[in-house]
This record gives structure tokens, C-alpha cells and sequence, in this order.
């Protein structure tokens, strides 16, 4: 295991296409660390970075201390599954997954008890050991692809959207699998998604990217409960967290103004004194919804709702304010019903309105 | 050794390598591009002469007072032109159908096509000798058209097929779906995604045609219907071999064909623009 | 030319039958479907869903036998430009040498249209569909969801009586999914057209349709208003194809006790209040939706005795916390059971947890056909 630091790390591509912009970051051992962004945010060119498929343009990467500028991806012991399983077709599952240790000095016996681990923790039934890797499901490739390259000891794993190709159901199966194996086997993984239930509940520590930048990386927690910029307030989250703007904040009275909306709000810590225009945050699942009228409460109607399992989100318009919240299933309310709305104010975050920075708390 | 340096000295082999191959190929032109300026002399002395001293223009007045040059020229771009686009006419649909549709006896008739190239030319003159002359295409340039038609028919639907092939079917059924016949969606979808295929294919086919010698020879007799090839072969008769004015029919035939070329470059270099379907 | 029908027509399909190199794609298709609804193709990869929206359209052909109608017209008469079909599928397919407009302008070209009527109706529909400063671009220079709208766009420029949606948001990032859903919705709503949208996912299906159409191996195995199918259904694969995360199924051996009711799970053994009049004998499988479990708090245990919910002991397997809700993979009596849990709540590997059911939540199925019992015991 390696503890990975990238240093001002910058890869521009022809035409002056900026993939990678100044990227500092530090893997910790032993965790998942999750790169996530939409499509086109630089995440998978810096995993090739990482690897050592692309040539950084300016920075360097350090696996423990060391350069390795100047090593390849196998020098760099690096392990990698891509979005398509990639197996030898002719060979048996058992030849495919032990293929990695057929150069280590391990006896026989050792190896298959590698290879009947690895299949356990990945649930593949050991009775398709001797059949040919050719004519698996997609979902069993992968899973083979996966038992392949976290037999052998690498310095880190590189995992780049290893579900993104599976039905709905394969995925979850897949991704408890992965999560259950890091319980226990505490290697150092970076998973590289643009899903974001995929990254929290995979990763200890998630790395939010942009257009080349990393706009937040922090323990998951922090990162969904108070993310440093509305965009990753926006991203993380299902769905993501509402944003009302134009909201007009009188610290000093610790008030807030949304529209024809007037919000409590605490003051007390590092509220500032002056009135600034800021955009208000809040998370979904956070907003409280009554059908009764209540203290507090302000009135609004229900546009649009959406099972979502045991719950539903409720799509909400108050005035010009539009929201989803997301709350208990209740039978009663149907589109075009009112409803009354609380934002609890220690759920609030407020963002700056110019580039989306966390200003509070 | 450093991977760095590695490369680099790769590469300078790989450009001395190229500079070579480039060299082999264009010193013959070269070579007849001058020819064509040196008097006649320099032409036939040892050792030979690099650049000429004095250049002329005699063996280009040579050729078009004493020739048939632009008759045969115009021979020459008619039957390779028209001879391509019949070619065409019936190469294209059978590529078509070959890629979109499944059909009894589909891979043998492909095969039979195919198979008219395997058939060494000079077997084949005689007895089209003798049809053409009881059709009374002897000596005439739709005789030509129709040969050099014939022989490119092969060429056009095989490379067409796998043209046709790559241009995903369900491009064709969307326009279908949106309402146009299978005849516009072939006009407005697969011939411009698969221009650069029958781009190459017709230049293929014309510049066989303008070096096409054996037929031109036997099925024309009269100056009517030469083309350039019989026509340079004239020139070397009891006199002596015309040198100057064999590389003047060579610079013509060449100069038509290089421009053809640099003007069509872009459509065979860019390829297929995929880019519409993930 | 497309053929105009008269908008309130349904679409019905009688004994559709399709082979190919001696399997059935299709098998015994009987369905009838209405304009003006937005019906869920439901099923996982390779159960026929995409040959069935081309048999709709037009691009397959079904066997001899079978007939599809769209109200007194027979589809197997017409050819697929003369149907009154759109199709949009997962992989966009885009003109490419096209531009956004042009794209978009296709059908209305094929109806003939002045140039000043195609203009403003591409207009107005690159519009609601937010993509009206593309109009000049090529696919190439488009994203994911860019080029997903215009291949929406087009299809709708068709103004068909039948939209048909292949799988469409596999290949658009999360985020972008889960924006198109309402949206979609929005676009289709009201305008008394048919959409039929096909996917694997069931979260499509719970947040957009009115109803489904549950699809394996080239059967239909149940159809019907969204949440009805959801509450109840009928066989064990659609309970495991319509669920996210997927249905539990338990072995359980089931008898009659007087007035109880005895389960076993395992060595798990338990009394529940009868309430319905089915008898049971024997061994059974029990559908439990991950998100009917709920957790017992320590001060439920007194609740163990009550004879309303089932109660389970499980194992801790792995927790994943997305968010605000933790997924809990544990095992019951060695099979599987997933709990879908609204809040955080870690259960370590090997912890031991119980969880309860409420009995009126449980689907109970025939152990040998996985055909339904019932719902609650």
C-alpha cells in the first residue's frame, strides 16, 4: 500500500484543452477515496495520471515520497478495472483470476486458496472456476475482472467506473460485494464515478471535481453535510440540495429574506454584521412538511411528487419559490395540494452568490 | 538507456527510413519532369546529366504539332470518368444490398463478382474482341466506357459493402421513422457518410482506367478511341524511341491525376464522422 | 408521408409472436395500450424490450399469426416511414452530418412544411427543451444529455401518436437522470400521446409512469397501474425486477395453527395473527421489500411478542450510508435480506440486528411456480 501525493498536478490536451487544472490532493492508505464529477470534469485523466498512462504537462505524483514520474503503470504497481471487464476469453475463470500470482513465488495450494477467497468475497460460485471466461454475463465479468486485480498486492487500486456498465440490480449487488471485500482487506482504492450514491457509500473520502478543479475533498460526511461550494451541495445527495437565491441576510438580526419569505436563522458565531445577498441551501430530506398549518410554517403546493421507495419527493412551489423535499410516504397528498414548509435553521447553509463558495456556517 | 533518449533515437531512424522510401519514389518523376526539358541529346548521353543546362520547351511543341496528344487525352479522361460512373450506377446498389439485406445465394453472387478480377486480362481479350466487334463497339469510347466499367464493378461494390457496413443501421431506420422512403434516406444518410469510401473507390477506378493499356490497345485500331497509354506506346516505333515525348505524355497524364488528388485529401483523410453516436 | 389517426385510438397487440434462429424474442404478446398514458417497459437486459418497440415501429417484423392495430389501422400493412410512430434510442443516434437544427427539422421535412412552419416549430421545441443555442452545432460538439435532448427534440417534431423511448437515460450521467425524469414527464404530459419508455431501472418506473409493463424473456409477466404492480405483484421475478434495491425473497415453511399462523424461517419460528382466510401448508417464499423493514429500537424489544409483524434475527453484513439513508446488507438464516434503512445506521459485519416486518406487507409466493398467494399473512 502507498500513501499517493499529487503536487500541482496539470495535463492540458491538444487544443489547449485543460483536463487537469493544479490538482493538489493527498490519498490516504488503506481507504477508498472517491473522484467524483459529471462527465468531461477531468477525473478519469487524472486516474490515468495516477496510473501512469498519461504524462502529467507540470507537477509531479509521489507514491510514498517517491517520484514516479518516470515509471509505468506496472512499475508503479498500480491496479486497475475498467467500465468493461477485461478477461482472457480461452482461459478459465480459475486461470483468469490466479493470473496475476503465476509470477510470484506462491506454491499451487497457496494460490487456489487465494483464488476460492477471492471468489467468496466476490460471490462467484466456485462450480464456474473451470469454464471459459467467454459467455459470462457482463455482471460476472466484472466480478471476475474485480477478483483478478485485487488478488495481487498493489501500491494502489484504480477503479473507474467499474459499475457503470451493469443493470440497476447487478450494481448494488456488486457494490456491497466491493465494500464488504474493503472491510475487511482495508486496501488503498480510488474510485472513479460520476454516481454519487456510488461514492458515498463506498468512500471514506470523496474529492468533488469540475472542469479540472477539485472543488471540495474531505471525509463523505463532511462533504454531503456541509459541502464548500453549491455545486457540491447540488451533486451529492438524491436529489440534490435546493438553492433559493437572491436572499437577502441581515446578520446582525440573524434574519432572513427569500422573496416574500422571512426565515429564522441563528446569528450567534461569525455571522458578521453586515446585509448581503447569498444563496440559501438546504438539503431535501432536511425540509419538514406538514399538512397541518403550523407555528413557523409557511404555506406552499405540492407541483409534482415522486415515489422513491418507502418515501416520496414532493416537488414544492411557494410564490416563485420552487423545492423538492423529500419525506414519508403520506397517502393524502396528492399534486395541487397545499401543504405548510419548515427549513429548520440549523440545517441552512449559505453560499456566495458570485462563485458558489460555502460562506455559512 | 533512458526511455526518453530511446524515443528519440526511434524516430530519427524512422525519418531517415522515410526520407529514403520518399526518395525512391520521387526521383522517376523527377527524372521525367526534366526529360521533358532537355534537349534530345542530353537525353540519350552517359553519363547522365542531373539538371539541364539550357531547358526548353521543344519536346512539349513536339508532341502538340506532331500527335494526337489531346485527342487521346480527351479519350483518356472520358473513358476512365465514364466508365467510373457506370460503374458506379450498378456497383453502388449492389453494395448496398449486399450490407442491408439477407438473401439467398447473397455470399455466391458476391463471390462471383469478385471473381471476374481473378481472371488474367489477357484471357479475356480475345473473345471480347470478338463480341465487341459484332456489337460494333470496336474503335468506339463507349466500348471503353463499358470495359473499364466492368472492371472497376468489383473493386466499387466490395469496398462499398464494407463502407455501408460501418454506418450503423439504426441512422438508416431513424429517418425511415421520421417519415422519409428508403430511397431519400440512401440519398440524404448513406451516400454523404459514405463519400469518402466512394471517393476512393472512384479514383481508384479512374486512375486504373488512365493506365489501362492491354484493352485500350485491342479494342481500339483508329485514332478515334486511343487513349494515352496506346498512345505513348506509338511513340516508340521505327524511328527510335521518342523519350522526350513519351515523358511529356507521362508529365500530362500525371499532372491531371496529382491535383485530382490534393483536391479530394481532405475527404479521404478525415474519415467517417461518428460523432453522433456514443 | 405519415399517416395522421384519429388521436384516441389504442394500440393492440393479439398473439404477437417473434422468432429468430429458432428463439422466441416474443412470445404470446397480448396487450392493449392507450393514447394519452405513459406506459413503463420493465425488465432486465435481453427480455425482449427493445424487439418489441421495433416491432411497434415497424423496424422488425413479427411472425405470421399475429396482429398489431392501432386503431383500425393493421400496422402490418404499413410501412415504417407511413406509421405514426417516433422512436428516440439509448444511443442518441444523431445525424452526423447534420446540424441540431437540421436534426431536428427531419420529420417535419417529410411532411412537406413550408420553410417558415419548420422553422418556428423547431424553434419552439429546441426550446422547451433548453437546447434552442445548439441549433448550429454539430452532434460531435454536443455532451451526453445535449445530444439526448435533440434526439428527444426530434421525435417530438414528428407530433406521432406513439413515442417510443429505448432505454434512454442508460448513457446520461446520474445527475442528468435524475433532472430528465420530471422533465420528460413534463414534456409528454397532456398532450394525449402515447409514450411507452423502456428500462431496466425500476426508480424510472416509480417516478414516471402511470403504468407497467413487466417484461421477461419475451413474456409479459404483469401489467398494470404503477403502484398496484408495485404493492402486489404477481410473481416473484417482478417482485425482484421492481424493487430498489431488489425484493428479499425468504424460504419459509407456512401452517396453519387454529387461529395463528406458524412461520419458519430456519430455525427462526414465529405465531402471526390470522387474517385472511388462505389456508397454508407447506414451504412457501416470502417477498420482503427492503424498504418495509424496519430496525427494532431497544425500546421495541417488549414488541417481540407482538403478533402483527415478523421478526428476524440477522447478521450484519456490510452497511453502505448514502447520504441520508443506510442500505444494510445482512444475511437471515444464511439467505440475503436487505434492509433499506431512511436515516444512518451502521450495523458492523457479524453484529447481530433485529429487524420486523409488518405482517400485511409480506408477499407470499407458491415455492415451486413463484406465482402469488397473497399479500399479508
Amino acid at each position: 500500500m502507498a500513501k499517493i501525493l499529487l503536487k500541482n498536478l496539470k495535463k492540458v490536451f491538444k487544443g489547449n484543452v485543460v483536463a487537469v487544472n493544479n490538482v493538489n490532493m493527498t490519498i490516504e492508505e488503506g481507504i477508498v477515496t472517491s473522484i467524483l464529477g459529471p462527465s468531461g470534469c477531468g477525473k478519469t485523466t487524472t486516474m490515468r495520471l495516477i496510473a501512469g498512462f498519461e504524462m502529467p504537462t507540470d507537477g509531479e505524483i509521489y507514491f510514498d515520497g517517491q517520484d514516479v514520474s518516470n515509471l509505468g503503470p506496472f512499475e508503479r504497481k498500480v491496479g486497475m478495472v475498467f467500465q468493461l471487464p477485461i478477461l482472457y476469453d480461452d482461459l478459465s475463470i480459475q486461470e483468469n483470476i490466479s493470473m496475476p500470482l503465476l509470477l510470484s513465488k506462491k506454491s499451487q495450494s497457496e494460490i487456489s486458496k487465494k483464488v476460492e477467497e477471492m471468489c467468496d468475497f466476490f460471490d462467484i460460485s466456485t462450480n464456474l472456476l473451470r469454464r471459459k471466461a467467454r459467455g459470462l454475463d457482463v455482471a460476472e465479468r466484472q466480478k471476475v475482472s474485480l477478483a483478478h486485480t485485487f488478488i495481487s498486492n498493489k501500491n494502489v487500486y484504480l477503479l473507474d467506473e467499474p459499475l457503470s456498465n451493469l443493470d440497476p440490480r447487478d450494481r448494488i449487488e456488486i457494490r456491497s460485494k466491493i465494500k464488504r471485500y474493503q472491510n475487511e482487506a482495508k486496501k488503498t482504492i480510488i474510485y472513479v464515478t460520476h454516481d454519487q450514491t456510488e461514492a458515498m457509500s463506498l468512500a471514506q473520502k470523496i474529492a468533488v471535481m469540475k472542469l479540472g478543479v477539485i472543488l471540495h475533498y474531505d471525509q463523505t460526511e463532511t462533504v454531503y453535510n456541509y459541502p464548500q461550494n453549491s455545486f457540491v451541495g447540488w451533486f451529492l445527495g438524491n436529489p440534490g440540495m435546493n438553492f433559493i437565491e437572491g436572499v437577502q441576510w441581515d446578520a446582525s438580526q440573524g434574519k432572513l429574506q427569500a422573496g416574500h419569505l422571512q426565515l429564522e436563522f441563528n446569528t450567534s458565531k461569525n455571522g458578521g454584521k453586515d446585509h448581503k445577498e447569498v444563496i440559501l441551501g438546504i438539503r431535501p430530506e432536511n425540509i419538514e412538511v406538514s399538512v397541518f398549518p403550523k407555528q413557523g410554517y409557511f404555506e406552499a403546493q405540492s407541483d409534482f411528487i415522486e415515489p422513491i421507495g418507502n418515501r416520496i419527493i414532493i416537488h414544492l412551489v411557494s410564490m416563485k419559490i420552487k423545492m423538492k423535499a423529500k419525506i414519508e410516504k403520506i397517502k393524502e397528498i396528492n399534486k395541487g395540494f397545499k401543504v405548510w414548509v419548515k427549513f429548520p435553521p440549523d440545517r441552512i447553509l449559505l453560499f456566495d452568490p458570485k462563485n458558489g463558495d460555502k460562506i455559512f456556517p | 538507456m533512458m526511455k526518453k533518449e530511446k524515443g528519440q533515437l526511434n524516430r530519427v531512424l524512422v525519418y531517415i527510413a522515410i526520407t529514403i522510401l520518399c526518395f525512391l519514389f520521387v526521383f522517376p518523376i523527377y527524372w521525367m519532369v526534366i526529360t521533358t526539358f532537355k534537349l534530345r541529346t542530353e537525353t540519350i548521353i552517359f553519363p547522365q546529366i542531373y539538371f539541364p543546362q539550357n531547358p526548353n520547351l521543344d519536346s512539349y511543341r513536339h508532341v502538340f504539332t506532331t500527335t494526337q496528344f489531346p485527342l487521346y487525352f480527351k479519350n483518356t479522361v472520358i473513358a476512365g470518368v465514364f466508365g467510373t460512373l457506370i460503374g458506379l450506377l450498378f456497383g453502388v446498389p449492389a453494395a448496398y444490398g449486399a450490407s442491408r439485406f439477407n438473401f439467398k445465394g447473397k455470399n455466391d453472387i458476391m463471390f462471383l463478382i469478385l471473381s471476374t478480377r481473378f481472371l488474367p486480362p489477357i484471357t479475356a481479350v480475345l473473345p471480347l474482341y470478338i463480341l465487341y466487334r459484332n456489337y460494333r463497339l470496336i474503335d468506339s469510347i463507349l466500348g471503353l466506357c463499358l470495359i473499364y466499367a466492368a472492371i472497376s464493378i468489383p473493386l466499387t461494390s466490395w469496398v462499398l459493402k464494407t463502407y455501408f457496413d460501418e454506418i450503423p443501421k439504426e441512422l438508416e431506420e431513424s429517418y425511415m421513422l421520421d417519415g422519409h422512403s428508403r430511397l431519400k434516406t440512401f440519398i440524404k444518410i448513406v451516400m454523404p457518410l459514405s463519400a469518402p469510401g466512394i471517393v476512393s473507390v472512384s479514383l481508384l477506378s479512374i486512375v486504373g482506367a488512365w493506365g489501362e493499356f492491354l484493352f485500350a490497345l485491342v479494342l481500339t485500331s483508329t485514332q478515334s478511341a486511343k487513349t494515352i497509354p496506346v498512345g505513348v506506346a506509338e511513340l516508340s516505333g521505327d524511328i527510335g524511341i521518342l523519350w522526350q515525348e513519351i515523358c511529356v505524355f507521362g508529365v500530362f497524364a500525371l499532372v491531371p491525376v496529382v491535383i485530382f488528388m490534393i483536391a479530394i485529401q481532405r475527404h479521404l483523410i478525415r474519415g467517417l464522422t461518428m460523432g453522433a453516436l456514443k | 408521408m405519415s399517416a395522421k389517426i384519429e388521436s384516441n385510438s389504442s394500440l393492440i397487440f393479439r398473439n404477437v409472436n417473434k422468432s429468430m434462429r429458432n428463439e422466441k424474442i416474443l412470445n404470446n404478446i397480448n396487450l392493449e395500450l392507450e393514447s394519452g398514458k405513459f406506459y413503463c417497459l420493465l425488465g432486465p437486459v435481453g427480455a425482449g424490450k427493445t424487439t418489441l418497440l421495433k416491432v411497434i415501429a415497424g423496424l422488425e417484423e413479427i411472425d405470421p399469426g399475429g396482429q398489431i392495430n392501432y386503431g383500425d389501422q393493421d400496422f402490418d400493412q404499413m410501412s415504417l416511414w407511413e406509421r405514426n410512430v417516433a422512436m428516440v434510442y439509448q444511443n442518441f443516434v444523431l445525424y452526423p452530418h447534420f446540424n441540431v437544427f437540421e436534426n431536428i427539422a427531419s420529420p417535419l421535412r417529410a411532411r412537406n412544411l413550408s420553410k417558415t412552419e419548420i422553422s418556428t416549430k423547431v424553434q419552439s421545441i429546441s426550446e422547451m427543451l433548453r437546447i434552442d443555442k445548439l441549433l448550429n452545432k454539430r452532434p460531435k460538439e454536443l455532451s451526453g444529455g445535449e445530444m439526448q435532448r435533440v434526439a428527444i427534440a426530434r421525435a417530438l417534431a414528428k407530433e406521432a401518436d406513439i413515442y417510443l423511448f429505448d432505454e434512454i437515460l442508460v448513457n446520461l450521467d446520474y445527475k442528468i437522470r435524475e433532472e430528465m425524469r420530471p422533465e420528460l414527464r413534463k414534456i409528454t404530459h397532456g398532450q394525449n400521446r402515447m409514450v411507452i419508455f423502456s428500462t431496466s431501472d425500476p426508480v424510472d418506473v416509480l417516478s414516471m409512469g402511470d403504468k407497467v409493463i413487466v417484461m421477461d424473456a419475451g413474456e409479459i409477466l404483469q401489467f398494470g397501474n404503477v403502484n398496484e404492480v408495485y404493492e402486489y405483484p404477481i410473481n416473484i421475478r417482478v417482485g425482484k425486477y421492481f424493487g430498489y434495491p431488489e425484493m428479499n425473497i425468504l424460504k419459509a415453511f407456512i401452517t396453519d395453527e387454529k387461529n395463528q399462523i406458524q412461520v419458519d424461517i430456519g430455525t427462526q419460528k414465529q405465531f402471526l395473527k390470522k387474517a385472511t382466510s388462505k389456508e397454508y401448508n407447506g414451504s412457501y417464499f416470502i417477498g420482503v421489500r427492503p424498504e418495509d423493514v424496519k430496525m427494532v429500537k431497544q425500546d421495541q424489544m417488549d414488541f417481540v411478542q407482538n403478533d402483527e409483524f415478523l421478526f428476524l434475527k440477522a447478521i450484519g453484513v456490510v452497511s453502505e450510508v448514502i447520504g441520508s439513508d443506510t442500505v444494510i446488507s445482512t444475511t437471515v438464516e444464511k439467505q440475503a435480506f436487505t434492509l433499506f434503512h431512511p436515516g444512518i445506521h451502521i450495523v458492523e459485519p457479524d453484529e447481530k440486528v433485529e429487524v420486523m416486518v409488518s405482517k400485511d406487507e409480506l408477499l407470499i409466493y407458491n415455492s415451486e411456480n413463484g406465482e402469488i398467494i397473497g399479500r399479508g399473512i
